[in-house]
């Protein structure tokens, strides 16, 4: 079926996933992409089995050294030969329906980027509500036609450059297992704050203590009450604990510890 | 007894990086006593070379550890110290004059906590830090509770607690902020079990209420405002200590 595709108009369909030593998940995430004309999977700095996992499911391996997310993310669209790119990370699962639904929307697409919802889970439990772009999404525009979306260059939660007709949010969604429980959550508000303390710094601009403490309940607020973090039990707590703190701890990692 | 006066005593669960110049500091007493929790690395290497007494086992809960760890001393007094604490020679050489001169049974030993390189005197409490502690001890006045944090103290009746020393023992409580971090989740996760295990976990409502008294009494009562930054999340996670702990045992029923 894909071969035939491939022949008649060149390849559709990319899936591309950008991963650093993720041995764990990997299999898990390539065996849900078969849908597409081909994979891409870019490693980045791997010591670990990826490599050999990836090369189960594709020849398509870019490897390289990039510290920053942005640009390893634009290698890994650059490399694709499709005319569409479907984006997945590795801690992420492509159930079916989805993937049909992404191969029947690009068969007759008036548009050039779709937002994919994004259920994410923590433990074994999906949360729904009260997630913020810092620590998770609701959704996220990650299929697009080749040269519509590009990233910018921060280390972490890069922003992005579109220039495309946007259509319709995609009926079904991405399994994104977020976090295993709350120590991780809690150890993933270190290693993002940890990044964003970098990108803040390299900027020379790391905002104001007083700014940022105010951000601790505006963001909560926002989380919790608005976006209803208060329906998934303490779970929405401590998400909005987390979106809240993100500024204030990257601020005070940026002032206080300067890079290694 | 018999005639060792004083007893250091070290418990360690895989502290190979901070166990050398921890021991090497504590020669001042009359023997020292090393107690291994279940260590993987090079930590028992270490202890052999300084220590007159390796206790190896593993335990699951601190204050039985702590425990096992007095009961090996021979000492008349013990003087405790965590592997990430030091032993100036001064505060040494005070511990030498008390042991030998006090009336009383048990001495406070005031702290001076580092964070990376840097003191920060003010603000500590509230079970994420301490100011000072009950280190020094006659044998058999102090005993541990059975928590796995923060193991409450039963005294034995009728011991006399003495002036705090006037030294201050110096602990690497953090290297930096994600250390801080790191250090709330391994915090919250043990007392979680801690809570579970006790039946009663208390309420949402009241361990966010304990987030503002907390952090009110570490940033302002106890001068947390004074270190700036660090102070500022000393209090804040000392008061999300509890509510985290609580919503792990409550979210999270078996261990992990």
């Amino acid at each position: 079926m894909s071969e035939r595709r491939r022949s008649a108009d060149g390849v559709r369909l990319s899936a591309l996933v950008v991963a650093r030593n993720e041995e764990a998940r990997l299999p898990d995430c390539l065996s849900g992409l078969a849908f597409a004309n081909e994979i891409v999977v870019v490693l980045d700095r791997c010591s670990d089995g990826s490599k050999a996992i990836a090369g189960k499911f594709t020849d398509r391996i870019v490897e390289g050294a990039w510290e920053r997310e942005g640009d390893r993310r634009n290698a890994g669209i650059a490399a694709c030969h499709g005319r569409w790119v479907f984006e997945v990370d590795a801690d992420e699962r492509v159930p079916g329906p989805l993937a049909d639904e992404i191969d029947n929307l690009i068969a007759r697409a008036d548009f050039d980027i779709f937002d994919v919802p994004v259920d994410n889970f923590v433990g074994g439990r999906v949360v729904r509500h009260g997630w913020m772009a810092a620590i998770g999404t609701n959704a996220a525009p990650r299929l697009f036609r080749k040269g519509v979306k590009q990233w910018g260059p921060e280390r972490v939660h890069p922003h992005l450059v579109v220039d495309g007709r946007q259509g319709p949010r995609l009926a079904n969604a991405i399994v994104h297992l977020a976090a295993d429980n709350i120590s991780d959550l809690l150890l993933r508000l270190d290693r993002n704050t940890t990044w964003r303390a970098r990108d803040l710094a390299e900027r020379g601009e790391i905002g104001a203590f007083p700014d940022m403490v105010r951000k601790i309940f505006s963001r909560f607020w926002k989380c919790y009450v608005l976006r209803r973090g208060y329906r998934e039990d303490g779970l929405g707590f401590v998400i909005a604990l987390c979106a809240a703190l993100y500024p204030v701890i990257a601020h005070l990692k940026a002032r206080l510890e300067p890079a290694e | 007894m018999s005639d060792i006066r004083l007893s250091a005593v070290v418990s360690a669960k895989n502290e190979e990086r901070q166990l050398a110049d921890c021991l090497a500091g504590l020669k001042f007493a009359d023997e020292i006593v090393v107690v291994l929790d279940g260590c993987t690395d090079g930590s028992k290497a270490i202890a052999e070379k300084f220590a007159d007494r390796v206790v190896e086992d593993a335990w699951t809960i601190e204050g039985e550890r702590r425990n096992a760890a007095i009961a090996a001393c021979r000492g008349a007094w013990v003087l405790e110290v965590d592997a990430d604490e030091r032993v100036s020679d001064d505060l040494a050489a005070e511990i030498r004059r008390t042991v030998d001169a006090t009336p009383y049974d048990w001495h406070e030993i005031p702290v001076d906590n580092y964070i990376g390189g840097r003191l920060v005197r003010w603000g500590w409490g509230a079970s994420y830090g301490k100011a000072a502690y009950p280190g020094l001890f006659k044998k058999g006045v102090k005993t541990w509770g059975r928590f796995r944090v923060h193991p409450a103290l039963t005294w034995a009746p009728g011991a006399r607690k003495g002036p705090m020393l006037g030294n201050r023992v110096i602990h690497l409580v953090d290297r930096n902020i994600s250390d801080m971090i790191r250090r709330l989740d391994s915090y919250s996760t043990a007392r979680a079990k801690d809570l579970r295990e006790s039946g009663a976990i208390g309420s949402m409502a009241a361990n966010v209420r304990r987030i503002f008294s907390r952090f009110f009494k570490c940033y302002v009562l106890r001068k947390g405002y004074r270190e700036g930054g660090y102070g500022f999340l000393i209090a804040l996670f000392a008061g999300l200590y509890p509510v985290l702990s609580y919503l792990k045992a409550k979210l999270e029923r078996d261990g992990e």
